[in-house]
């Protein structure tokens, strides 16, 4: 067998390790060291398992991941976040559509804050859907909203999505966090509007709420809520002045959260327990893969694989857009089956060479990508956070009205990835002028 | 089997106890760095090295095993999940050893390379030299022990049978915000 063809047999080995639902981190790295081991040798697939796990995880940037994990953890396990949709609906609900509209702001935030996609939409299904259900607004709108706002969390940072892709792509992982300021804006915004224009159209859609919140009300909200837009846009500032690095700014971010959670007499035994817990899950769990990834990397790069893609692809007279599109199709079919980080991971080691090769800006090629990856979690038959909400929500809303009411949010999402590639300057443009 | 399932249990926990250790020291030294930097221009010599080299290695390695015993490491749950009882509990079976064995691959080289680096005494080269030696063992007491979680998961469903359910706790239960 020639490299190339060990290169594919082992890709196509590690896909059908993980259908049978082996970790993905093990399945990687079990296919990368045999291979490399019939490339070159075992020796020296014994040297990269040496090299590897160690050196790699013992890195200052990547341990930015934890401490925002942390900190999200926190802010949800002691309840900062569960204020969130109360505090919107009190400000929006008079808009038309305005609880839909309060859910998006309410999931940006949170999503924001916690940087999981289907966490978000796992929480925000429960605490928003079933209020908008009441005032009987269109079961699609009402779940629909939720799963694809809980996939802003990624874009807007803090993003552990970023952290990834930056260490990966060896760009600064703070210029990533201010590129994605615009984009997760944008896609917030365009959601919000699309909402409001459809619930003009058709106000069956989205019945009004008669709320009429009194000031004092409005304040006690705000009191409630304070400390998570403080503390994300505090960490995104100090990472835009360059006053912190962003792993600086995680454990500045987490520290602020358990001191948050302390004065409001939230910081029982139990949530640092159970914060920290989940901390520690999450970040073993991304970093397994994170180990998978790379050897497979080291395995792909000796394979030639991505060389052999590129060629194809630069021959076959590729242009950003083509490559762009063609990501675009295997995060929807991939979507399906793994979460947004997963994704992304597993498939760095071949998309990352490829948009190399073509000279593509890697700031705005990550934004894009991760603006993708988080279109293939609502994409139908099998978008994952569809899938969430289904579980979170029960019986309450049918599988089929989720799908129809994400489709609206997808034609969005459309609209906000084709501003995104033609002008990259929306992402590139705040990077730009950092210090 | 009993002895052996508390003896993976109890390492497993004693290793995660010790990971949320390194998770804390991690904010904690890094937020009184960020505090000393700006407020007396004096960061913590050696900072870098050992958030990287000793907190950042615990905190990923040593809950590897907790995370195998909660079900919780990444994985594709799609293709099984409408597979009969029997073959969906042979898979388990099947994939658990091949991932012990991935962990015993894991486990045997960075033993040698923990034992090779306490015999030099191996230091990093920072602001100043950092002996960075010990974290070495991390990696092989993180990848022993879920080597045999994934063992011991192995003989569970073997002995248990349908009993013994390796399917994740939901999404929405992890969720925790309300």
């Amino acid at each position: 067998m020639d490299n190339t063809t060990i290169g594919f047999a082992g890709l196509a080995l590690a896909l059908l390790l993980m259908a049978l639902r082996m970790q993905i981190g093990a399945a990687l790295g079990l296919v990368s060291f045999v291979g490399i081991a019939m490339i070159l040798n075992f020796k020296a697939a014994w040297g990269i398992v040496t090299a590897v796990p160690y050196n790699f995880v013992g890195d200052w940037n990547l341990s930015a991941a934890p401490m925002f994990l942390l900190m999200g953890y926190v802010a949800s396990a002691a309840g900062l976040t569960a204020g969130l949709f109360k505090a919107m609906r009190l400000f929006l609900s008079r808009l038309p559509g305005g609880l839909g509209v309060a859910s998006v702001g309410a999931c940006a935030l949170f999503a924001a804050a916690s940087g999981s996609s289907v966490a978000t939409a796992a929480a925000m299904a429960r605490i928003a859907t079933p209020e908008m259900l009441r005032y009987r607004y269109d079961p699609g709108l009402a779940s629909g909203v939720i799963a694809a706002s809980g996939t802003l969390g990624s874009l807007i940072p803090p993003s552990v999505l970023m952290v990834l892709f930056g260490y990966f792509a060896e760009v600064s992982i703070g210029q990533l966090f201010i590129a994605g300021v615009i984009p997760g804006l944008i896609s917030a915004l365009i959601y919000m509007a699309m909402i409001v224009g459809r619930a003009v159209a058709n106000p069956e859609l989205a019945p009004k709420v008669d709320d009429h919140p009194t000031a004092r009300e409005m304040l006690a909200a705000v009191g409630d809520i304070w400390p998570l837009p403080l503390l994300i846009g505090g960490v995104l500032l100090g990472i835009f002045f360059g006053v912190f690095t962003p792993t600086e700014a995680g454990a500045v971010g987490a520290f602020l959260s358990l001191t948050i959670a302390a004065a409001q007499r939230r910081l029982t035994r139990d949530v640092l327990k159970q914060a920290f817990l989940q901390t520690l899950s999450g970040t073993a769990g991304i970093f397994m893969v994170v180990i998978g990834t790379v050897l497979l990397t080291r395995f792909m790069a000796l394979s030639g694989v991505p060389t052999f893609l590129a060629e194809g692809l630069i021959a076959w007279g590729s242009s950003d857009l083509m490559i762009i599109l063609l990501v675009a199709g295997l995060y929807v079919i991939l979507g399906m089956f793994v979460d947004s980080i997963g994704l992304m991971l597993l498939t760095l080691p071949i998309v990352l060479p490829v948009a190399r090769e073509a000279g593509m800006d890697l700031i705005w090629f990550g934004i894009i990508v991760i603006k993708l990856l988080e279109i293939g979690l609502v994409t139908p038959p099998v978008g994952l956070n569809v899938y969430v909400i289904k579980g979170a929500l029960g019986n309450l809303v049918k599988l089929q009205h989720i799908f129809r009411g994400v489709l609206w949010f997808l034609a969005m999402d459309i609209v906000t990835l084709a501003l995104l590639v033609l002008l990259p300057g929306l992402s590139l443009w705040l990077p730009s002028l950092m210090r | 089997m009993s002895i052996f399932r508390r003896a993976v249990e109890s390492s497993a926990r004693v290793l995660a106890f010790a990971a949320a250790i390194c998770l804390f020291l991690m904010m904690a030294q890094i937020v009184t760095d960020v505090f000393l930097k700006f407020v007396f221009a004096s960061p913590i010599e050696g900072n870098l090295e050992i958030v990287s080299f000793y907190y950042m290695v615990g905190v990923v390695f040593l809950p590897l095993a907790m995370v195998e015993l909660r079900h919780e490491h990444i994985s594709v749950d799609l293709f099984v999940l409408h597979l009969p009882q029997a073959v969906k509990t042979a898979l388990f079976i099947a994939t658990s050893l091949v991932t012990a064995g991935f962990f015993a691959i894991l486990t045997y080289q960075t033993f040698l390379d923990a034992v090779n680096a306490t015999l030099v005494g191996e230091v990093m080269m920072g602001t100043d030299f950092v002996p960075i030696w010990p974290s070495r063992w991390a990696l092989p007491a993180g990848f022993l022990c879920i080597c045999l979680a994934n063992l011991l998961h192995a003989c569970r469903a073997l002995t248990e049978g349908e009993d013994f359910d390796p399917t994740p706790p939901a999404p929405a239960a992890s969720g925790s915000a309300d």
